[in-house]
């Protein structure tokens, strides 16, 4: 299991969000109020990316879409613990490493090398 | 500058021709964008053709005569036109703006007369921002309505477009301090525009000062402005996507030049690699460029689909929802263009920053024309909405 990449990651980062904000209820800290700012644009941005690699499919459209998710779920695992002191466990991050993603997505792209069926 | 243009402007139909249009004409601009930048020669014959080419008057209802484009249409043509040259994408950004204010506060008379202007090629220019007053919402311009005519007085900068403009719209307050416009005509005596803009970016915009001594406008060029922002309309909203449609189009220019010159670089020795491209932290970093690129994108549609939900059923959520989407697209738009204009140099190595290829005008253009308005206060709109259910301040600015 590998929480940043599977498919779970954007839903988790969104229920990370919404149970922090119902911690903090409201807050007039213009510094937590970006911080919810921020971290509500890392949840959209991998959620239009999922629909855009519908729309616009190319070999890697959903490895785009899933490097996002895995982004807003760590943005969310950090703000999480910063604003409420306490981090909700997320399976260890072993298998389908993040860090190759972007190595498929960037090869696709510069060079122009699909990833093969098992990437 | 004449008041009126040199030959009429072709009326584009739909959307679908919109786009085509502006791809062509972007492929036509990318050709000298780097010479206009590092000569500041003002792009005049090429904003002719642009203007020409009916992309200024998409956005004028059907019932007007105009191909009433989505928003997400809009977005996309300044987009293309951005990633050739950003400066000529900028030049119709208060056009575009002024026409949606019109809609929203002007007469059926007025709506008629100046939206055949434009799709006959009028350009409006602007004389909006002002350097001295107290903040980017307040003017010191005035605007005086008398029986059969309006003065207006006041000193402006920042005036995109209005050294081409062949009418330059202006804002100033009246007795009461509300905001009121004047379609002020090029050639108007009193009006004087300054080409003083020296910024580093954004060159050739030619966005400089106006002065307005004394200039009289008939009653039927003055638009009750503030109403646009009085009541929920998608006037904020469609000001803001333009912008962000400025710096996505940055961003996708620079991430094209970066993998050119990533692929040109030579590969670095503890690489033990034959090429630059087969670097395995160049293709990681090209990855990461990629998809945050494709999200502003892909942010920005959302944005325009929102834009078109406002104008049509204009009220207090669907403003809200537009104002909080087109924020996200600014944020990441402003991010994206700042961040591969830099990494484009990091990848390319030395060699691109040889000055023959001026490959810094994407990074000076991304980050002067983000400083509009600063992104710092947009994480701020939007997480006020997710954590305390604050809508939006209706501004120009949101």
């Amino acid at each position: 299991m590998n929480a940043l990449t599977q498919p779970t990651a954007l839903d988790q980062a969104r229920q990370l969000l919404e149970s922090t904000r119902r911690v903090l209820q409201k807050s007039d800290d213009p510094y937590v109020i970006s911080r919810f700012g921020d971290w509500q644009i890392r949840v959209e941005v991998a959620a239009a990316l999922l629909e855009y690699a519908e729309t616009h499919p190319t070999p890697v459209a959903a490895t785009e879409a899933q490097i996002a998710a895995a982004e807003a779920l760590l943005f969310a695992s950090a703000a999480e613990f910063e604003l409420t002191g306490q981090r909700s466990a997320l399976p260890s991050p072993l298998e389908e490493p993040l860090r190759w993603k972007y190595q498929l997505v960037g090869n696709y792209h510069l060079n122009g090398v699909a990833p093969g069926r098992t990437a | 500058m004449s008041a009126h243009p040199q030959h009429p402007a072709h009326i584009i139909r739909s959307d679908a021709e919109a786009i085509a249009v502006a791809t062509r004409l972007a492929e036509r601009f990318a050709v000298e964008a780097s010479v206009r930048d590092r000569e500041r020669r003002l792009p005049v014959a090429e904003l002719d053709e642009f203007s020409a080419s009916g992309l200024w008057g998409i956005t004028i209802p059907k019932a007007y005569g105009g191909a009433e484009v989505s928003y997400v249409t809009v977005a996309e043509v300044i987009k293309l036109i951005a990633a050739a040259d950003p400066s000529l994408a900028q030049i119709p950004q208060n056009h575009l703006g002024v026409v949606d204010i019109l809609l929203q506060t002007g007469s059926e008379e007025q709506k008629l007369h100046y939206f055949g202007k434009v799709l006959a090629g009028y350009r409006f220019g602007n004389a909006f921002s002002e350097a001295k007053s107290k903040n980017a919402g307040t003017f010191d311009t005035q605007i005086r309505v008398h029986a059969d005519h309006a003065q207006i007085n006041g000193e402006k900068f920042y005036c995109t477009g209005a050294l081409f403009a062949h009418i330059v719209p202006a804002v100033g307050t009246n007795e009461q301090g509300k905001a009121l416009i004047a379609f002020v005509e090029r050639d108007a005596p009193g009006l004087t525009v300054i080409d003083s803009w020296d910024g580093f970016g954004q060159r050739t915009t030619a966005s400089g000062g106006v002065t307005l001594d004394g200039v009289t406008v008939p009653l039927s060029a003055v638009i009750p402005a503030h109403l646009a922002f009085d009541q929920p309309t998608a006037d904020g909203p469609i000001s803001q996507i333009i912008q962000a449609a400025i710096d996505t189009g940055i961003a996708v220019g620079a991430l094209e030049q970066a993998k050119v010159f990533a692929r040109q670089a030579r590969p670095w020795i503890d690489s033990q690699q034959d090429h630059g491209w087969q670097d395995p932290f160049t293709i990681a970093a090209i990855g990461d460029l990629e998809w945050r690129v494709h999200g502003t994108e892909a942010i920005l549609a959302k944005a325009g689909k929102a834009v078109d939900q406002a104008l049509a059923e204009p009220n207090e959520d669907t403003v809200a929802n537009a104002s909080l989407i087109v924020a996200q697209a600014k944020v990441l738009s402003a991010e994206t263009a700042l961040l591969a204009s830099s990494k484009l140099f990091e990848l390319g190595g030395t060699r691109s920053v040889t000055g023959k290829h001026n490959l810094d005008r994407f990074w000076r253009n991304a980050r002067t024309h983000t400083l509009h308005d600063p992104v710092r206060w947009k994480y701020h709109l939007i997480g006020n909405f997710v954590l305390n259910g604050v809508k939006p301040a209706r501004h120009a600015w949101n």
